[in-house]
């Protein structure tokens, strides 16, 4: 009778035990999900910060392309009023294809090559782009770990149990894929 | 004599099997600052910048790695920068404040990734500036080694004495000239003074102190050797013990082996330990020429 009583407490305890600790697993991912969410976000900031000056600085030598500046403007504005998440992320990759076009417009006009506010700028904006990639790259690679630990037995009872859903990954439009390329060649 | 050439061999060996076993899909390991994969730069020129950059970690914290591969297989610079700067962790861990100066000679493209660390005083424009006024006019002549020589100059620069040298105001070149001028000038009047100075005094023994601390700087690199040696022999045992263990069937991972692999990259490269752990987080600029 003790010993039934032991071998039950013992199965109990160790149970108990697997359960905090996939709990606190899950806690711990989904920390490091948001905290890479917010490094996406600084990211996406750090660009938006950098359009106006980019803009004013060639805005003058194209005035016949006006469609883009619009553009432009137009995705900002969208994104300073998404709330969500994915709200965010669609207005990003707005942004995202009306700055390639803008980056090509400027490889074709060869006085802004020589320009050096610009070409700081391109710079600034060409590191800034592939600073989103990596910082997405980072949080779909946590996603993915995430979302495969709340799939897996036995995690998923634990998933279960504490409600752990699986989490969306950021997937980019397939035209902003890539960061655009900027090739400034000094020819 | 045959003790230390088995020595050699079996790390090579210990050290080839662990490190295709450890990053099979992976970039080759670092076997110091400067890592010519490619093969483009003179063994003169990797020496120097080895010293100068082991140098400049041990005074500053930055650690600036150059890396030149052979092939990106197809992939862009800037997801092979940050995938290597990854593995490596250039940096040190708590600052992130690596550089890695990356050179595709057959894609003729470059890279100079930026740690985190680091980001806010060599920024994306000055790096990008870096890249256009500096290196890759010397690359265009094909001069890889005075390339990669004053482009890690440049970043030194940036990084301490002179953050602003790169911003994007056209590059004077008579100034720069001025510059290395004023220094040449500063160094040569410090010497006759020094010079005129022990020759004037009447005590005999300030050259005496002068010689002594130029002798132990190089002692210091003597040291090294040493140590180096001293790292073989170290893992020859455990490599053996490695052997050992492999034959037996024992596990041979990093921690049940006693640490076979982290000494075995005390002895090569003489002295060098690794990088910090830092990371990046894709900041810096590409170039090609």
């Amino acid at each position: 009778m003790k010993k039934t009583l032991l071998i039950i407490a013992g199965i109990a305890l160790v149970i108990g035990l697997y359960l905090s600790s996939g709990y606190n697993q899950f806690v711990t991912k989904t920390q490091n999900i948001d905290g890479q969410w917010a490094q996406v976000e600084t990211q996406y900031q750090r660009r938006f910060d950098l359009i106006p000056n980019l803009v004013n600085s060639v805005k003058g030598f194209f005035e016949q392309e006006q469609d883009v500046f619009g553009a432009i403007a137009q995705a900002r504005q969208n994104y300073a009023g998404a709330q969500s998440t994915d709200e965010k992320a669609e207005a990003a990759t707005q942004v995202e294809s009306a700055l390639s076009r803008l980056l090509v417009i400027v490889e074709n006009y060869p006085q802004l090559q020589s320009n050096q506010t610009v070409l700081g700028l391109m710079d600034e904006l060409a590191g800034t782009e592939n600073r989103i990639s990596v910082e997405r790259k980072r949080y779909n690679d946590l996603v993915r770990d995430y979302n495969t630990l709340v799939q897996r037995f036995p995690s998923n009872i634990v998933a279960k149990l504490f409600n752990f859903d699986v989490r969306a990954f950021f997937e980019a439009t397939e035209a902003a894929q890539e960061a655009p390329q900027v090739v400034l060649s000094t020819k | 004599m045959k003790k230390l050439i088995a020595a050699v061999i079996l790390t090579v060996v210990s050290l080839t099997v662990l490190a295709t076993g450890l990053f099979a899909a992976g970039y080759p390991t670092p076997t110091g600052f400067v890592n010519d994969f490619a093969n483009i730069l003179s063994q003169e020129t990797k020496n120097q910048l080895d010293a100068t950059l082991t140098d400049f970690s041990t005074q500053t914290g930055y650690e600036i790695a150059v890396a030149t591969l052979d092939s990106l297989n197809n992939d862009t610079i800037e997801n092979v920068a940050v995938e290597l700067f990854e593995q490596w962790g250039i940096g040190k861990k708590d600052k992130d404040n690596g550089i890695l100066l990356l050179i595709a000679p057959n894609e003729r493209q470059l890279r100079i990734e930026v740690g985190y660390g680091a980001e806010a005083v060599l920024t994306d424009s000055r790096a990008g500036n870096i890249i256009r006024t500096v290196i890759t006019p010397l690359f265009k002549q094909n001069d890889y080694d005075n390339g990669v020589i004053k482009g890690v100059e440049a970043i030194k620069a940036v990084l301490t004495s002179d953050p602003t040298a790169y911003d994007e105001t056209p590059t004077d070149t008579d100034s720069n000239l001025k510059r290395s001028f004023d220094t040449f000038v500063f160094v040569a009047i410090l010497l006759i003074y020094l010079s005129a100075f022990l020759a004037r005094s009447k005590r005999w023994w300030p050259g005496g102190v002068l010689g002594a601390i130029l002798g132990f700087f190089a002692a210091a690199a003597a040291g090294a050797v040493v140590l180096g040696l001293l790292g073989l022999l170290l893992d020859y045992f455990l490599s053996k013990n490695y052997k050992k263990r492999k034959t037996l069937g024992l596990p041979t991972s990093f921690f049940r082996s006693m640490g076979g692999f982290s000494s075995g990259s005390h002895s090569s490269g003489g002295g060098f330990g690794g990088f910090g752990g830092g990371s990046s987080g894709g900041g810096g600029a590409s170039g090609s020429w």
